[in-house]
């Protein structure tokens, strides 16, 4: 019998990632629905439109927490993937204090900079201008709050506790309505209880990390110590974000100025009601597409491409069915959708309809688009990410929104939206085509070949497998020219360490699945062992030096190998067995 | 695996291949079910090329047997990885090993 590889034990992380993440991106996106609610109904539309109009300042405020929190995670993931364990400290140090130092700065600002800021929303309504005055300050003052839990947040689930952070998400948007509520209309605090109450809430979500911090699981912890701590790797991996972000807060400012002055109060109506589709999209799609950095960022520092095609592959396919399921019920009740944000459609509906399925067909490209943003910085490729930022968020989506919105109204508007989103598209995947060329990497996921000299099987646990691994591993080892002994050596560390976990690695009888990869690196052999297991560190296995002999598998090959390794990642042990080849 | 048990002064017991998991268990089977009437066994292990621990456990599991029947275990003609598996483990002190 062959052994061959699949992603069976991989895709168990995928799903035991996946529903934490969308349930957080879900929690997250319904805070924001319902501070729009509650700052509409209690405090009034003026309010609302104020904490509307200062969003783009809002998304410069969250570059420290939400950009860094995803670079810093994608580093300290690559670095995990490497078993770099201090790189992944440091890398994870560094994030948070760079974050913390420059969103302690905008607190530090908040006082002299909020009114001016303000001013240039609020077109010279003294009302705008208190609201988005109020906002802005107590925004800034508590974004040291906010980063610190955008921060921990991403390290919590990149950091073997994907769940603790989902958890940590949600109980925090759920005490933010709470006290938004609290502040609002109990203490009457206006619009500094708005938006003292996403700080607020996140302070209460502190809670969970309490939890995190006691967590065994837990590798990242701070260190002061940052030299070569990846500063540069992680404004790289950040930088996608970041410009996103910017460029997402300029192009709102000048879109929505034009929208203003070229539309008319029904068009404005429907612009509300086509521009919150991406808000639906995104609370559908967001959380697939968050864990990106999780789990492709640890198999690329590994290496093991094939996990990584695997999981993105899935991403990339998940993504595109849930927007065609979304987009097929929009299109076929066009109403009922209206329904969910308050509008019954009772005239022009063909105009409305028109509306809703011009600016639908943007979507799937969207979500490509938003895919390469939140991939291609993971695999270390950022031109393709920024080039996409560049494209969807500037040089396209200006110019043609503007000269559309000018000639064709609201309906231009829709057009340069799925014109940009289909352009974005296919020039970046040109440019992928070319580069791939270039770079001799392999279609859209831009990954280097695999390695046809690396062994590389899954397994299930069966103790007759880990004899058939075993031969296996010495069989090609042998093929690729590695001495005899090492051979050996290499196929009984396979045997013994599988065996090891067949026998006393599962609580319960069910199929369970081995990773088991060997390569050679220069003069060494790597044999790296994956199992979703109880966690067991064969480093820290304890046997009695003194006894005259010992039949234990692990005290076996820890006397054989050079080297062994262990970590635990993705919730899965990782151990690596190095064998030195003698008189190479 | 191959084994193949030859009756003479000792009785020889000469396997082929591995000695691992699986096949630790058809040696352990073969072994019981032998019946023994010789005082010295002999394991020749000239053509075995790889031991494992399940191995190791099977032939301490002879040993003990053979023990008890006041007979003797001995290894022959261990190639050098089935000898450094035996050194690093200690059962060169703890078996006959010629």
């Amino acid at each position: 019998m062959s052994l061959v590889r699949n992603a069976k034990l991989i895709n168990r992380k995928f799903i035991t990632y996946l529903i934490p993440s969308i349930l957080m991106i879900f929690a997250m996106q319904f805070g924001s629905l319902v501070d729009g609610i509650l700052v509409g109904n209690f405090i009034g539309n003026e309010a609302l439109s104020a904490s509307s109009l200062v969003m783009p300042i809002l998304y410069v405020v969250q570059i420290p927490g939400f950009a860094l929190g995803i670079g810093g995670a994608i580093v300290v993931a690559t670095l995990l993937g490497k078993r770099d364990e201090i790189g992944a400290k440091k890398a994870y140090s560094f994030s948070l204090i760079v974050g913390m130092g420059i969103s302690i700065l905008f607190a530090a600002i908040a006082y002299p900079i909020s009114a001016p800021l303000a001013s240039l929303f609020s077109d010279g309504n003294a009302l705008y201008q208190q609201y988005a005055t109020e906002y802005i300050m107590m925004y800034l003052v508590t974004d040291p709050i906010i980063t610190f839990a955008l921060l921990i947040g991403s390290f919590m689930a990149v950091d073997n506790n994907p769940r603790l952070s989902s958890i940590f998400y949600i109980l925090s948007n759920i005490a933010k309505v709470g006290l938004e509520i609290l502040f609002i209309k109990v203490f009457d605090w206006g619009m500094y209880g708005a938006a003292l109450s996403t700080g607020a809430g996140y302070f209460v979500g502190l809670i969970v990390v309490i939890f995190y911090f006691a967590s065994k699981k837990r590798m990242l912890k701070i260190t002061f110590n940052l030299k070569e701590s990846s500063g540069k790797e992680i404004f790289k991996a950040t930088s996608t974000s970041a410009l996103n972000l910017l460029l997402t807060a300029v192009q709102m400012l000048i879109v929505n100025i034009f929208i203003g002055k070229l539309f008319n109060d029904f068009d404005l109506i429907i612009y509300g009601l086509i521009s919150n589709m991406v808000f639906l999209f995104d609370l559908l799609c967001g959380g697939v597409l968050n864990i990106i950095p999780n789990l492709c960022g640890i198999f690329y520092g590994e290496k093991d491409y094939y996990s990584l095609k695997s999981i993105a592959r899935k991403i990339y396919w998940i993504n595109i069915i849930i927007t065609v399921l979304i987009s097929l019920f929009i299109l076929i009740f066009p109403k009922a959708y209206c329904q969910i944000f308050g509008f019954t459609p009772t005239e022009n509906v063909d105009y409305i309809n028109t509306m809703l399925w011009v600016y639908l067909i943007s979507f799937i490209p969207y979500e490509i688009n938003k895919f390469s943003m939140n991939y291609y910085p993971t695999i270390d490729k950022n031109i393709p990410s920024m080039l996409t930022v560049l494209l969807r968020e500037l040089i396209i989506v200006l110019p043609l929104t503007l000269v559309l919105l000018f000639t064709h109204g609201l309906l231009g508007y829709s057009i340069a939206c799925a014109v940009n989103e289909i352009a974005t598209v296919i020039i970046v995947y040109v440019f992928i085509l070319i580069y791939d060329k270039k770079k001799k990497y392999k279609g859209i996921l831009m990954c280097e070949d695999i390695d046809p000299e690396t062994f590389d099987v899954s397994l299930e646990n069966e103790e007759v497998n880990a004899s058939i691994v075993s031969e296996q591993i010495i069989e090609f080892a042998k093929k690729h020219n590695v001495p005899d002994r090492e051979s050996s050596i290499v196929g009984l560390a396979a045997e013994e360490m599988v065996d090891n976990i067949i026998c006393y690695g599962y609580k319960k009888e069910k199929r369970n699945y081995i990773d088991v990869n060997m390569k050679l690196v220069d003069d060494t052999l790597l044999l790296r062992i994956r199992d979703d297991g109880v966690p067991f560190d064969p480093t820290k296995y304890d046997f009695d030096e003194n006894e005259n002999y010992s039949t234990s598998g692990i005290k076996l090959i820890k006397n054989l190998t050079d080297k062994i390794s262990y970590m635990r990642i993705l919730n899965l042990n990782n151990t690596v067995l190095e064998i030195k080849i003698k008189g190479v | 695996m191959e084994i193949s048990i030859k009756h003479e002064k000792e009785l020889v017991v000469s396997l082929k291949g591995r000695l691992d998991t699986v096949t630790s268990v058809d040696f352990t089977e073969k072994m019981n079910k032998e019946e023994i009437k010789e005082e010295v066994v002999i394991i020749d292990m000239k053509e075995l090329e790889y031991i494992s621990s399940a191995g190791l456990r099977a032939l301490l599991a002879l040993k003990k047997s053979l023990s008890a029947c006041k007979k003797e275990l001995e290894i022959h003609n261990l190639n050098p990885i089935c000898q450094e598996v035996f050194k690093v483990t200690g059962f060169n002190n703890v078996l006959t090993v010629k």
